[in-house]
This record gives C-alpha cells, structure tokens and sequence, in this order.
C-alpha cells in the first residue's frame, strides 16, 4: 500500500508564557492509504498535537508532514490538505455551528463555495453512509451524543476527505454512542476504503485496527498490529496504559501459570485458547479424574466473565 | 433548557410567517422599528400594535411564548417609568409612551426571532449588507458571528446552570441574602463558565478552521434565498403599513 500521509522527523513546540513546551519531538510515520490505525498513549503524550498537523491547522517547528504529496509547510497547500484529512473533535457541542442536522453537514461545502445541486447531492450520500437520513431536520440540540459526533463525521465525509483523524471523539459518549461512532469507522474504512485515525483512551476500541500506534512524552514508543502491542504487557503497563479487558484477564491466567500464549485480544481466541491448554494438558499428563473437572469448571467460569 | 432562554429562540411551527423570505422580515422589521420610533400621536402609536397582533396571529406562535420574551425589559420598563411619573414634568403621558415603545421594540424582534432561524437572521443580515464588502468590511464573519452566538446561548446557559448545581452540591445559596451577597454567590459560577467558553470558542475555530472556513473568497448557500408570492404578499402589506402611518403622522389626533 501506498503512504497517504507521511511524517518525517517532526518536532513540535508550543510557545508558551515562559518558554516553550516540546510536544512532539523527531517523529517519523506514515499512514497508509485505506488503513484504520489506532493511536493511544497517556494524556499529555501529543495525540492532539499529532491530530493538528495533519490537518495543517499547525505546521511542525521542524521537520515535514506531506499529505497525499502536499507539503504542509507550503501556505498554498493548506487548504486542500484540510479538505483530505477531517478531523472530529472531543466535545460534540463544540463542534456543529449550525441550527439543523443538513445545514450543518453542508456548513464544510458552502466554506468550499460549491453549487446547490452538488450540496444536495453531496449530502444524501453522506446522510445515507450515516444513517441520519430520518433525523436531518432536527437541531443539533435534540441529538445524543454518540448521534453529534455522527453528524459532525458526516460533515467532513461531504468534503470527500481521503482520511478521517479522530481525536478523542468517543471519549464524552455512553458505551452506546461508542459502539455507534466506532462502527460508522470500520464501515467507512471497509466499504469505501476510507483512511481512519482513531485517537482514544478504550483500549477495546483498537483491537479491530490494523495498526496501533502509542505515543509517550511525544515520542513513539510502541508500533504494530495490535496483537503485537497487546502482547508485550510490560511494556504497555510501564507506559502507563491498561490493556484490553480480555487481554488483561489472559495475562492474569498467564503469570497464574495456565499456558496460553500472549497477546490473545478476544474472547472468542481466550476460549480457543483454554481449550487447548486444557485438551494439552489431558494429553501429556493424564491427569486424575477430579483434578480436571475442577480445572475445566475454572475454564467455565472464565468464559463467563 | 429553551425555557430560560426564550429570546432569541426560534419556535418550530408551520406559519406563513416562518415561510417568508429572511430578507422580507428583516425589511419589515426595520420598517416597524423605524415607525415605533418616529410615530406621534395616538394612531401612531398603535399602529405597530395592531400590525403585531395581525403579525402573532399569522406566526402560530403561542401568545404566552411570545409575552415571555418581554420579562426580561419589565425591570427596565418599571425603573424608567417610575423615573417619569414622579421626576418629569408631564410625566405619565411620557411613561406611557416610553413603555410602549419599549415593548413594541422587544415585541417586534422577539415575533422575528421566534419565526426565523438564526443561521437565516444572519444569512439575510449577511445579503441585505452585502455591498459593504466592496468597502472591505468582513460582512460574512459578522453574520457567522452572530449566528453562532444564537446557537451557543442555550448550550451556554446549559452550562451556568451545571455549574451553579455543582456549587449548590457545595452549600452555595443563590437565592437567599441581599443583593451583594447574590452577586457575590454568582463569582464561583461567572469565572468557570468563562474558562468554558473560551475553551469552547477555541475548540470552535478550530473545528471551523478544518471544514475550510474562509478558503473560498465567495461561500455559497445550501439554502440558496428565493422569494415566493408570499413575499410579494408582504411587501405590499408593508406598503399600505407604510402609507397608513404617514397618514397618521399627517393627521396626528394627539394624546391631549
Ligand atoms: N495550546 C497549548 N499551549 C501550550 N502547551 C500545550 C498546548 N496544547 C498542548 N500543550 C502541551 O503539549 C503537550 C501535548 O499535548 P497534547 O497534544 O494535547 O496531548 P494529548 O492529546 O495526548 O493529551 C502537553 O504537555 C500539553 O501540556
Ligand atoms: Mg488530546
């Protein structure tokens, strides 16, 4: 796959009262076109900062960031880099300007100056990519959460962008408006090859990423498929974030001495997993009767939770 | 939430009045002001009076929502005509002027923000000023402005009232003591909703910033203005306003 987004030796400072703050400092990434990579790391670590400059709403102190060959740096290019790379914000309310669903999904195309019938045309296809097609009327005011940041995705689809960064936007939602938010993502990733940043503190949110990312103190620390980040618990645990739920727990019956190997993500792979330790264990050492029965009545209880 | 604010807030129902071009309101709006506050004598005075009537009566708005609109003057109403009665000579001719022109202001704007969107009040703000563009002044911004000050007033007041809980939960009182010690009780409230909004405003820009704000020197319109025979229905109605009132003006019959 082809590089949609390329960081090389970024630093980033914030100029402050006294001084400045390094943000970000000598990163290089890239993201490939048609992705869905997952950026976690505690706060502080330079996750917005990351989001800005993609978007060229800040350009790198040094250092380059070239978004589909545009050069941030470059005045002339901002604008177009801004209408390939959207960004969706933390707080849902801050970010929909105007009174109803449509004119709101339309704000991002009257600021590019475009036709009515290309507007409305734009914006059917968007309510229907988001299913808001039977709210469009109503104002923003009447909406969840979770329905906000849809309206505020679609938004940005109606510029056609080819990547969407989401910074922290599922952070202010209910597990439901989550789910809603992270599906409409890997729906746009799949069906039109949609390049998704997805910025978030759920570390469940990752695990159907192609590519996790941790950030620490501006630097990258970590980088692989998510079943190569989860697996080096230590690691994680040491850059102060928590893995998975299921993970978690797997590591947990790991350092307990049940063998299984690292890394498992899902629950479906945990009971695969004990199966086999379990099938394993029957095999080699014809264990007594009663002994697995209480082993796999633990197995039970784990599945369950 | 849309009960403590209830200027400014638009009033979704079905009326020929919300139907009507924002440009032909605003028209209208400044005819009727123009008229409160040249008009003498008695008829003048209740001209404006009379068009609001017919105006409400068209809107569908609730005569209760509409009326709650001028609470908010009535301290102002009663301190100046208090003011008048006793302080002015011929005083209570000039209350009585003086309050009807103040409610027939806030009456004839609040019948406009109640039957027009914001975004449209702003939008039609926007074209009626547009030729001062050529004059450099940043016409479109203004009307953005405005608009999103309409917008955020109720997710504001949301706030202060969020805040003013959470100082509750902590033994604040805003309802008892004197005057001093309310204003005082508001600080802890004041200053927290200040961070937020400027929080808010800067998360805002941002996000206007990334949907291309200010990219193209001639933004266009999803809702593109088009006036109906309505309209035209209403620039006429406007006309024999007009006339009447400059009859009246002519053959004032006075107070006294
Ligand atoms: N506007 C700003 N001015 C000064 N410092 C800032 C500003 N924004 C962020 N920072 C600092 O930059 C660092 C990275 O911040 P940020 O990118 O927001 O991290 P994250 O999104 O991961 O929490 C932090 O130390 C933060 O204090
Ligand atoms: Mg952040």
């Amino acid at each position: 796959m082809t590089p949609l987004i390329e960081l090389k030796d970024v630093s980033f400072s914030y100029s402050t009262g006294n001084g400045s703050v390094e943000a970000l400092s000598g990163l290089n990434l890239s993201i490939d076109d048609g992705s869905f990579v997952a950026i976690v790391g505690s706060n502080g670590s330079g996750k917005s900062t990351f989001a800005k400059l993609l978007n060229a709403l800040i350009v790198p102190s040094s250092g380059s960031v070239v978004v589909d060959g545009l050069d941030s740096h470059d005045k002339s290019n901002v604008y177009a880099i801004r209408s390939k790379v959207g960004l969706v914000f933390q707080n849902p309310d801050n970010q929909i300007v105007s009174d109803t669903v449509e004119d709101d999904i339309a704000f991002g195309l009257e600021n590019m100056g475009l036709g009515v019938d290309e507007m409305k045309r734009r914006l059917e296809v968007c309510l229907s990519l988001t299913g808001l097609a039977a709210l469009r009327h109503c104002s923003p005011d009447m909406l969840s959460g979770g329905q906000k940041q849809l309206v505020a995705i679609a938004g940005i689809l109606a510029m056609q962008p080819k990547c969407v960064v989401l910074d922290e936007a599922t952070a202010m939602l209910d597990p439901n408006g989550r789910r809603m938010v992270l599906g409409l993502c890997h729906r746009l990733n799949h069906e039109i090859g949609m390049t998704v940043v997805l910025i978030t503190h759920h570390m469940e949110e990752c695990i159907d990423a192609d590519r996790v990312v941790v950030f620490d103190k501006g630097h990258l620390a970590m980088d692989g498929t998510p079943r190569e980040v989860f697996s080096n618990a230590p690691l994680t645990r040491s850059l102060g974030f928590k893995l998975p739920p299921v993970t978690e727990l797997a590591e947990h019956l790991i350092s307990s001495g049940i063998d299984i190997p690292h890394g498992i993500l899902t629950s479906e792979e945990l009971c695969s997993a004990l199966k086999a330790a379990y099938a394993r264990e029957v095999h080699s050492k014809g264990v007594h009767a009663n002994e697995v029965h209480a082993k796999g009545s633990s197995a039970k209880v784990v599945h369950d939770v | 939430m849309s009960r403590n604010a209830a200027i400014g807030r638009y009033y979704p129902v079905p009326s020929s009045l919300h139907d009507l071009d924002p440009r032909t309101k605003l028209v209208a709006l400044v005819v009727y002001l123009v008229s409160v506050f040249v008009a003498q004598g008695f008829a003048g005075l209740l001209l404006p009076v009379a068009a609001l009537s017919f105006l409400m009566a068209l809107s569908n708005v609730p005569v209760k929502y509409v009326l709650r609109g001028l609470k908010p003057i009535l301290v102002i109403v009663v301190v100046t005509d208090i003011f008048n009665i006793f302080f002015v000579d011929d005083g209570l001719k000039k209350a009585f002027v003086m309050t009807l022109r103040m409610v027939e202001t806030i009456w004839g704007s609040n019948v406009l923000c109640l039957t027009t969107k914001p975004r449209d009040v702003s939008s039609g703000i926007e074209k009626g000023f547009g030729w001062m563009k050529r004059l450099g002044v940043p016409v479109h911004d203004f009307a953005t402005m405005i608009s999103l000050a309409f917008r955020f007033i109720p997710i504001l007041s949301t706030e202060a009232s969020r805040i003013m809980e959470a100082q509750k939960a902590r033994g604040a009182n805003f309802e008892r003591g004197g005057l001093i010690h309310r204003a005082k009780a508001l600080v802890p409230v004041v200053v927290p909703l200040f961070v937020s909004s400027f929080k808010k405003a800067d998360d805002l820009a941002m996000a206007m910033d990334s949907r291309l704000y200010g990219s193209c020197d001639s933004p266009t319109r999803f809702r593109p203005f088009v006036y109906g025979h309505c309209d035209f229905v209403a620039y006429s109605i406007m006309f024999v306003y007009v006339v009447l009132f400059v009859l009246a003006r002519v053959f004032p019959c006075h107070l006294t």
